[in-house]
């Protein structure tokens, strides 16, 4: 994965390309909300505050900081996991060689990820999973360290904090974990077992940090919270339902139903080896669970599934790792030859860590030679060393973008999602030139004014639209952005009715691509 | 009465107001059936006429699930009955069979069944609460698999558990040709044999040879792939022709309907929005699966709600009755944890105990009393209950050929139109690229349907020539033209259709294309068309799930 950043620095996905460019505005002293318009909770954007940070410190990419950020996530996550595992949880070698096989899976998913890595899901199951293993560690009754606790009882509500979704995914496996223990505490225990096992010092502290978060809210400047939760969070809520889809593409369109069939994979791996691996069936139960966040989001974006996918694909690596075991068992079946067992399954462990090693080391091979033969970006262009696939780059608007624009200079993208303004924009060094980063907002408004019934708190909502165009207005006056692009469906219907023309004085039709109309500043300040 | 009996008891009580209730509310609505389960059976009336699948008429099911409905076809032809209300009351049987068969399985005295006993109840309540709920879809494929292939479950978990008494080897051997019956509905359901054959391997424990000759390789297993070998090879030395159309065209297509996605679908409001299932069966499955590790029953009965949830994903549509199996088996899975939770519960059971023991003490000697008493109380509130909740008023079957009575509510949309302009036995096409409103009307009013039986290839083909690569094109070009070439003939036939039914727009236009719309006009007159999304129509019949946008249909009558 590290060979793979390192030889991709400028590649990213659109949303993770937007959180971070929030988070650059936040260290540059911008306010979330005020400086830049988003729906979406702040979590993500504090946390990619250290990759944005790392960014300039280093005068490395930001992108690349970011990936980079996102591989020591992986370190953290596996290295957690592998802890848990060996201290707490492998009493013998059968049970060492399928926990490293769910750990396998834990790192094997984020290779399928492409444009999709670095999305808040990927990052909430890195933070969620050892907290998985470690409660689930705790009702076997391991012996765990308040220390050890707090840290990866922090982590995991970092994670869950990043979407409220994810809340359902912990409580199912919580739910899951309660339910098992019941069943096997002797009678009348149950009750002082099942609250010693919840209240304790990882459920504290997740607790504690969710709390620490949402109090933060309270602390925050009047404008934030007033465009926060007076605006954006009522305005999504009655109008986000603009970019729904339907349960068949959601769940059996071609390019996501393999998701789902894996789902029923780990479910029959998790089922068959159930009675010997408890763990398998926790992961299967986190697996499930994520189905239904991504239904109730009802928007078929394909990142949306990432926790379903991810805590499928862990449970069939966990499976196949316990159908490994199944097989050497029955080839050495004597009692007689449990030690010669046990030195057949460290083997095999050492063998799989080899063979994914040199695995990960052909992939890398690969992936050099591939990119070797691909034509490349100067990464001076943009002020940084180095250089990139330009395929990772490769988008009409970037190329109009290095054609008239220097780093830092200002675009605005009006359109009414967060491609294609991003990721060109992070990857290219370019500021946005205007508070709202792109014009959701106004399909949102559309929904609201098309479908919801008028009452005076959806009249109260669509009397924002007007500031907002008022806002546009002001920031291309104020920033004199170098290029803007309009989009030529929804979001110039939307404009159509101010002029928006009017605003564009300054400006010079230079082209019109995929769908945009691209502008360029005529006199430069 | 000991506890454990009682248990028995409760699930046969159970199991037997559950058949009566369904065999007075369909005793009552004799015409009511899903339009997939009428397609099928209008098939099997054909069958039972003497037609061979794929070559007289054109369907995609399995061969198999085509002549298992000649059945009710057949016997229809012997009593007179509506095949429909023979349909319904077999599989009212069916159900009672493998509940019963369920039951029988945890009969013995062995402690070690005590398990199993206590459980029987919440097996029986799961399939009754399924089956209620899920009503409308009653005879539908995923229903009749469900119950061929409970019992086989339950055999498998006695014997894997070397629970399994020897003696009992005719129940198993039923247990095992009754899942062969239901795995050949759809090839798809013979994964679901392989997943529970593998779960049950690795629940063996250690895989020795004695153990596995001992509790794997057992009758029930035997008879189940003994039945499918036999009768796999039954059809193929009996009708290879029909075989080999069913494993090359119609295979085929249903494989290209897999792959080419309907576009449509992706829009809001464009297919039923069934989320609420998937919502309660991930919620049964987490809630079951901590303990599915200790009990092998609840595990298989979960591992089958995984599988319902592929089986529903792998429809592309998701129909609520495609999603049948997961909601039923994960219902099941979670009333067995939850019977399990409630053992583990102490009070509960001193309560339940004493609630068998009081039972017990007023019930012993008049069982078999209170239990016919009970089943025609139940049987007669159903019909009551169904004869007050009935819409439209009653007509006799006689116009038919049939004995019995039907509702004008049971039926269809578009009944009207298809009353007035055709008479019973008549052909009569109706031509979407869905199954409805084809069916269930066709088969409710005794019309026989064209060569092609639905529009099930239309939507597949036309897509093929647009997105369909030079080699798939070609390879069902002939497929193609005879289809249309046998539609034109049928037309022009001395037994064409007297109502000819086109949905609007793409249907329409293929027709058009293909040189039907041009026989049509010289033949027929066009009558008043019909709407689904008219407001007498919609006031006048059931609700159906629809794909798509809803357009209108072109109706034209045979001139005199």
């Amino acid at each position: 994965m590290l060979v793979s950043v390192l030889l991709h620095p400028l590649r990213i996905g659109w949303d993770p390309a937007l959180h971070l460019q929030c988070a650059q505005l936040i260290v540059a002293g911008g306010l979330p909300y005020v400086d830049m318009f988003d729906v979406n909770p702040p979590l993500i954007w504090y946390l990619d505050m250290l990759p944005a940070l790392l960014s300039s410190a280093g005068n490395i990419p930001v992108t690349l900081a970011f990936n980079l950020f996102m591989c020591l996530l992986l370190l953290l996550s596996s290295s957690l996991c592998a802890y848990v595992v060996v201290s707490k949880l492998s009493c013998d070698s059968q049970n060492l060689l399928v926990n490293l096989g769910l750990i396998f899976g834990l790192l094997y998913f984020n290779f399928f990820l492409t444009f999709d890595f670095g999305q808040r899901e990927q990052i909430f199951v890195l933070l969620y999973f050892p907290f998985l293993f470690l409660r689930f560690a705790r009702y076997q009754g391991a012996a765990i360290t308040s220390g050890e606790a707090v840290l990866i009882g922090t982590l995991a509500s970092i994670g869950i904090c990043l979407k409220h979704y994810f809340l359902f995914n912990a409580i199912c496996v919580e739910l899951f974990l309660i339910l098992g223990a019941s069943r096997e505490a002797p009678r009348g225990a149950s009750r002082k077992e099942w609250w010693r096992n919840l209240l304790v010092p990882e459920n504290f502290a997740a607790l504690a940090c969710a709390l620490l978060y949402l109090a933060h809210f309270f602390f925050l400047p009047q404008a934030v919270k007033d465009n926060y939760f007076g605006f954006l969070v009522p305005a999504f809520a009655a109008g986000y339902q603009f970019w729904d889809t339907s349960l068949a593409s959601s769940l059996a369109a071609p390019d996501k139903r393999g998701v789902f069939f894996l789902l029923s994979l780990a479910a029959l791996l998790a089922l068959s080896f159930s009675h010997r691996y408890a763990l398998l069936s926790c992961c299967a139960a986190f697996a499930f669970a994520g189905v239904v966040p991504y239904l109730l989001q009802f928007k078929g974006w394909a990142y949306q599934d990432i926790p379903a996918f991810a805590g499928a694909v862990i449970v069939i690596c966990g499976g196949l790792a316990a159908l490994l075991v199944a097989i050497i068992e029955g080839v050495i079946r004597s009692k007689k030859s449990i030690e010669k067992q046990s030195a057949i399954f460290t083997t095999s462990c050492l063998c799989l860590l080899v063979f994914i090693a040199g695995f990960s080391l052909v992939n890398a091979r690969e992936e050099y030679e591939k990119i070797k033969g691909e034509p490349n970006f100067d990464l001076s262009t943009i002020g940084y060393s180095g250089d990139s696939p330009y395929s990772d780059i490769d988008s009409p608007f970037a190329t109009i973008i290095l054609a008239h624009a220097k780093p830092h200079d200002r675009v605005i993208f009006i359109g009414n999602a967060v491609a294609p303004g991003f990721p060109p924009t992070t990857q290219l060094r370019v500021k946005p030139g205007s508070r709202h980063l792109h014009c959701c907002i106004l399909s949102v408004l559309q929904y609201i004014k098309d479908v919801r019934e008028v009452t005076p708190e959806n009249s109260r909502l669509l009397s924002f639209k007007d500031r907002i165009v008022k806002e546009y207005a002001e920031d291309i006056e104020k920033n004199k952005p170098v290029l803007i692009f309009v989009q030529n469906g929804p979001a110039a219907e939307y404009l159509a009715p101010y002029n928006f023309n009017q605003y564009l004085k300054q400006y010079k039709k230079i082209d019109d691509v995929a769908g945009y109309t691209a502008y360029e500043l005529q006199v430069k300040s | 009465m000991n506890k454990l009996s009682f248990n028995l008891f409760i699930a046969c009580l159970l199991a037997l107001c559950l058949s009566a209730l369904l065999a007075g509310w369909f005793s009552i609505h004799q015409l009511l059936i899903p339009a997939e389960a009428a397609m099928r059976l209008c098939c099997g009336v054909q069958i039972a006429d003497g037609a061979r699948p794929y070559i007289d008429f054109l369907d995609n099911s399995s061969p198999f699930a085509l002549y298992l409905s000649s059945l009710p076809a057949l016997l229809s032809k012997l009593i007179c009955i509506h095949p429909i209300t023979i349909f319904n009351l077999m599989v009212v049987l069916l159900a009672l069979v493998s509940l019963l068969l369920v039951i029988r399985s945890g009969q013995g005295l062995s402690p070690r069944l005590k398990m199993l006993q206590f459980c029987l109840p919440a097996i029986v309540l799961g399939v009754a609460l399924s089956l209620i709920y899920f009503l409308n879809c009653f005879g539908q494929e995923s229903v009749l698999f469900f119950l061929l292939f409970l019992p086989y479950l339950t055999q498998r978990y006695l014997s894997i558990s070397a629970l399994n008494p020897a003696k009992k080897r005719l129940r198993s051997a039923m247990i095992g040709f009754l899942a062969a019956l239901g795995l050949l509905l759809n090839p798809v359901f013979l994964l679901a044999l392989v997943a529970v054959e593998f779960t049950c391997l690795f629940s063996l424990g250690d895989i020795s040879l004695a153990k596995l000759k001992r509790r794997y390789l057992t009758t029930e297993l035997v008879a189940c792939l003994f039945t499918l070998f036999l009768l796999s090879l039954l059809l193929l030395c009996l009708v290879p022709s029909v075989v080999s159309e069913y494993l090359g065209p119609i295979w085929r297509i249903n494989q290209l309907s897999f792959e080419y996605f309907n576009d449509d679908l992706s829009y809001v409001d464009k297919s039923p929005d069934r989320r609420d299932l998937v919502y309660a069966f991930v919620v049964f499955f987490v809630l079951a699966l901590p303990l599915a590790g200790c009990c092998l029953l609840t595990r298989l009965m979960c591992l089958m709600a995984a599988f319902g949830f592929g089986y529903f994903v792998f429809s592309g549509t998701l129909f609520s009755h495609q999603g049948i199996l997961m909601i039923a088996y994960s219902l099941i899975a979670l009333l067995l944890a939850s019977s399990r939770y409630i053992r583990a519960c102490r009070s509960a059971k001193v309560f339940s105990g004493q609630i068998a023991a009081w039972c017990s003490a007023r019930l012993n000697k008049k069982v078999v009393v209170f239990l016919s008493l009970l089943v025609v109380v139940c049987f007669v509130s159903s019909s009551v209950a169904a004869v007050k909740l009935a819409k439209g008023s009653a007509f006799s079957l006689s116009e038919l050929g049939y004995y019995g009575f039907g509702f004008e509510h049971d039926l269809s949309f578009f009944s009207k139109t298809v009353k007035e302009a055709s008479t019973a036995r008549d052909r009569v096409w109706i031509y979407s690229e869905q199954i409805s409103p084809a069916f269930p009307l066709l088969t409710q009013l005794r019309r026989k349907p064209g060569y092609l039986v639905w529009g099930f290839p239309l939507r597949t083909l036309k897509v093929l020539h647009e997105r369909g690569t030079p080699e798939q094109i070609a390879q069902l070009a002939r497929f193609e033209t005879t289809l249309y070439d046998r539609l034109k003939l049928e037309a022009l036939s001395a037994y064409p259709p007297a109502l000819i039914l086109l949905e609007d727009g793409e249907v329409h236009d293929l027709f058009k294309a293909k040189g039907i719309t041009a026989i049509i006009e010289q033949h027929y007159s066009p009558i008043d068309s019909c709407s689904p999304l008219n407001g007498d129509e919609i006031a006048s019949h059931n609700p159906y799930e629809y794909l798509g946008f809803r357009v209108g249909f072109s109706a034209d009558k045979r001139h005199k």
